[in-house]
């Protein structure tokens, strides 16, 4: 049974790992995680977020928020005891972003609470909501409840991973009573070149260290009375085992250029421990432990060979998002049934005033009947009424009384109190035609264009209605009504007996001038709206688009091809992606090796596109992303949301899905290539023995310790040993524990070697420099109230001196 | 009766003021009576408005009796023989003088009415 897992990540750093933990296992199985594992985050820059995959995100958050930090210290200092680890407030104040590299602030966000909220409580509570759902998942697949272990991952350079990382430790303990095992996994900063600049960071690193190896210590006690009132006293370490990693190797090797390199490697060793490797370390660790061969300080080293199908899937769904983008976002040009075709504004303005008519007379239809009563038989009535001679007093007079405006009993008044109707059939079908535009040519511009048109010949029939002398004003349409009445009772055509059809069409008429004259005001906001977009306008189905919609659509849209530079730089583009999968596949100083069955990642890509547009077509749809539903429905609901995270979500994922049932990147068989061209494997085999990490001490391989070889397929990594075996490189054996299958890994060959026994305080190659910047203030601070003993609390968090 | 409408011949300008008036009375008559017919018959499934149909009725309505007086001229024509018709003689002019007005008229009815109608279709008015 697998182990039921929680990761929890602390600070940017712990974010940044947990990404790559769940892109490596969405890469490998098509999900972000096993139901039987947990990922969370603590973090206290709330403007740090995850960004999921194309399936969308598992991480849960937890923003422990340090607003008011002179409120949550005097808080503190009143219910703690007055903890002597609190920072004092002054300093408080001053760190910024965040725990602002403050140790004693990351732990400060941890226990404090402010108007967000009680953060310890959070923590409690997301931990033990991870912990009740991956039991439970356990529970139901096995009934038989699994203990689950926990991994916490982070930096020890900043302050919140450095400030909490101890607490964590106690507290996940304190939570999960049947854990099985708690892992730490922090990462150091490298061998510094030079310190200057970066006191903050290695200052922290060393207080930490020196912070765990107290705690490590079976002679010292953590004692802390918690903001939730429990007074926590216990003996012993915080972790079963910590391991540390940073961007160096101990053999010299140039370490990973990059951070963002590291938290690969963090993430897919976590990763691996949730696909299956972990068990098989268990048992190594189990045996080490108790022959006193690791200790509780650990690192590993970690290479991989690999055919980077994911990143080919990813660059070219990019690419194909674009292509999409680009066709919605084009200005010149549109396609129509698979032919592409210039988007000409006369043949729009050609066609838009029958439009027009159809959509006005809808809205005057809508106006006939008011609550069940047809208007128009009831004029019918009225006119033979009249022509009878049925009626008291002038006729002129009262066809008048029938439609004047002074009137509240009257046609007039009826249809006036009615007039939302036609306004809603116009908003409606408006609505619709832009609808239809869209849906027809996936253009945005061609959208906006026929809705503009729309405003245009709304204005000429403005022009027109007024040429005739009709506007909304109420005593205009009096006067022209007395004219109209007027009318009626010259010309009668009795002599040849048409006079009821000739009154009823009079009278008829009349009442369409008048709808006419009621409706310019609901039409002339539409027309602003469209316009201007001032008032919020619904119909009954929609609300009324505006050209702003569009520009916006269009203006994100571009921003999320990288088209221009208006979006925040955290937000993800199309572009960044390609850049950061371009720039992940040519750094050479990662300890993957990728591998090709052309060798060229861009032929690759190539390939896979190509396959692409001759399975899927050479026009990109809508349709491919969105299915049936409808586009602009779809458009505006992502403006509501995020909409350059959720758009770039939904096509990349769209993509990859077609491009996987297409079939456009066949997996390759890299034991094979290993054996045809062994070289470059070894060298990046002979990588994995070599931790990351740069300590003075001989690290020499045990056979207690974890050390083997991950796969799919347990002969083809015997194949991939032997085959090194016979170029004489032996850092793996071909043994039982040497190896490890999961089926489910393909396209990649993992070697994993795991390093123990030692002590960072001492071991660690550039320690010395670690301690001096933790004990000594840096020159030149821009800050100069702060002294040596304020710069040291600063690096401290934890009563251990 | 016959005299009335067939013979060709002038008698005084008395007679001929009468019998103008009288064919002018006819032609009046047989305009209302194909309008009305006409009113009812044609374009019923037209979606204009009534007032239009009514007047194009009556424009179909003059040359229906257009129509009617061409026929009464060619029998008028028939029955005195061509031959015996004195189209040199201002007398013989005087005697289809009735025929001639009315004739005239009702082209010229027919232009006004049809000029009308048009200024009613073209012009943009709601009166």
């Amino acid at each position: 049974m697998a182990t039921p897992t929680i990761i929890i990540g602390i600070g940017t750093s712990g974010l940044y790992t947990l990404k790559q933990t769940q892109r490596f296992y969405y890469e490998t199985y098509g999900t972000n995680k096993p139901n039987n594992v947990e990922y969370l985050y603590i973090e206290t820059n709330e403007s740090n977020r995850s960004g999921g995959t194309p399936i969308g995100d598992d991480i849960r958050r937890v923003y422990v928020s340090l607003d008011n930090m002179a409120k949550m210290i005097e808080d503190l200092q009143n219910s703690c005891g007055n903890p002597p680890w609190l920072p004092d407030k002054s300093m408080a104040l001053s760190a910024g972003l965040g725990a602002g590299g403050i140790r004693a602030c990351g732990r400060l966000a941890l226990w404090g609470r402010n108007q967000h909220g009680n953060n310890f409580t959070n923590v409690i509570k997301a931990i033990e909501g991870a912990y009740s759902r991956v039991t439970n998942v356990s529970n139901n697949e096995t009934d038989q409840k699994g203990k689950p272990s926990v991994f916490v991952v982070g930096s020890l350079t900043g302050g919140t991973g450095a400030g909490i990382f101890i607490d964590m430790g106690y507290l996940i303990r304190h939570i999960i009573s049947d854990i099985k095992d708690l892992y730490g996994l922090f990462l150091l900063p490298k061998e510094p070149a030079a310190i200057r600049g970066n006191e903050v960071k290695y200052g922290n690193a060393y207080g930490a260290i020196k912070d765990l190896k107290y705690y490590n210590n079976m002679m010292n006690k953590y004692e802390e009375k918690w903001p939730n009132g429990f007074n926590k006293d216990e003996v012993g370490p915080p972790y079963e085992l910590v391991q540390f990693i940073s961007q160096d190797y101990s053999n010299g090797i140039p370490a990973i250029s990059s951070l963002g390199g590291l938290y690969k490697m963090a993430g897919l060793y976590l990763f691996l421990n949730i696909a299956g490797i972990y068990e098989k370390r268990r048992e190594r660790l189990v045996d080490a432990a108790g022959n006193s061969l690791i200790g509780k300080y650990g690192t590993f080293g970690l290479a991989a060979i690999q055919f980077p199908k994911d990143q080919i899937q990813e660059l070219v769904a990019a690419q194909l998002s674009i292509n999409l983008i680009e066709r919605l976002t084009d200005s010149n040009q549109y396609y129509l049934n698979g032919k592409q075709r210039q988007i000409s504004r006369a043949v729009i303005q050609k066609s838009m005033p029958e439009v027009l008519d159809q959509i006005l007379e809808s809205g005057f239809e809508a106006l006939n009947v008011v609550e069940g009563d047809d208007l128009l038989l009831s004029i019918d009535k009225d006119a033979i009424k009249i022509n009878k001679g049925e009626i008291k007093g002038d006729v002129v007079e009262y066809i008048i009384s029938m439609f004047a405006s002074t009137r509240n009993d009257n046609y007039h008044a009826l249809v006036n109190n009615n007039i939302r109707v036609a306004l809603n059939a116009f908003i409606d079908g408006i609505y619709e035609q832009v609808d239809n535009s869209l849906q027809n040519t996936e253009s945005l511009y061609y959208a906006k264009y026929t809705l503009e048109t729309i405003t245009e010949s709304i204005g000429r029939t403005f022009k027109y209605w007024k040429s005739i002398g009709l506007s909304s004003k109420p005593q205009n349409w009096d006067n022209t009504l007395r004219q109209l009445a007027i009318n009626c009772t010259k010309k009668t055509y009795k002599t040849v007996l048409e006079h009821d059809a000739v009154l009823k069409d009079r009278l008829r008429t009349i009442f369409s001038l008048m709808k006419i004259h009621l409706s310019i005001k609901p039409l002339t906001d539409i027309r602003n709206h469209i316009k201007e977009g001032r008032i919020r306008l619904e119909g009954n189905s929609h609300e009324l688009p505006k050209l702003q919609l569009f520009d916006d659509l269009i203006q994100q849209a571009n921003a999320i091809t990288g088209k221009n530079d208006e979006l925040e730089s955290s937000t993800t583009t199309f572009t960044r992606t390609m850049n950061n999968i371009q720039g992940d596949i040519d750094d050479i100083t990662l300890p993957i090796l990728r591998v090709y069955p052309s060798n060229s990642f861009t032929t690759e890509c190539q390939k896979a596109k190509d396959t692409f547009v001759q399975k899927g077509g050479h026009v990109r749809s809508m349709s491919e992303v969105i299915g049936r539903q409808n586009m602009l429905t779809y458009l505006k609901q992502q403006l509501k949301n995020n909409f350059d995270n959720e758009l770039y979500l939904d096509f990349l994922k769209a993509f990859r899905l077609k491009m996987s049932t297409l079939n456009c990147v066949e997996d390759f068989n890299v034991a094979k290539h290993i054996s045809r061209s062994p070289g470059d494997s070894i060298s990046i085999a002979q990588r994995a023995t070599s931790p990351f990490l740069k300590v003075n001490k001989i690290l020499e391989p045990n056979d207690s310790l974890p050390r083997f070889v991950t796969g799919s397929n347990i002969n083809e990594i015997s194949e991939v040993l032997k085959t090194f075996d016979k170029q004489n490189f032996r850092g793996f054996e071909d043994s039982v524990d040497g190896k490890k299958e999961l089926p489910d890994l393909k396209n990649i060959i993992v070697f994993y070697d795991e390093k123990g026994n030692f002590n960072p305080i001492e071991d660690l190659s550039y320690i010395h420099l670690m301690k001096g910047a933790y004990e000594n203030v840096p020159d030149g601070l821009a800050d100069p109230n702060i002294n040596s003993k304020r710069w040291k609390n600063n690096r401290s968090a934890y009563t251990t001196n | 009766m016959e005299n009335l409408f067939f013979n060709t011949t002038y008698s005084s300008m008395q007679d001929t003021l009468l019998k103008i008036a009288v064919f002018l009375l006819i032609a009046g008559l047989f305009i209302w009576l194909i309008h009305l017919v006409f009113s009812k018959l044609l374009f019923r499934k037209n979606k204009q408005r009534k007032e239009v149909h009514l007047r194009l009725a009556f424009l179909w309505a003059i040359t229906g009796c257009i129509l009617l007086f061409n026929s009464y001229v060619l029998i008028l024509l028939y029955r005195n023989g061509l031959d015996n018709l004195q189209w040199t003689s201002v007398q013989f002019y005087l005697g289809i003088l009735p025929q001639l007005v009315t004739y005239t008229a009702l082209i010229v009815f027919f232009f006004m009415r049809r000029s009308a109608f048009k200024k009613i279709i073209h012009q943009p008015s709601i009166l």
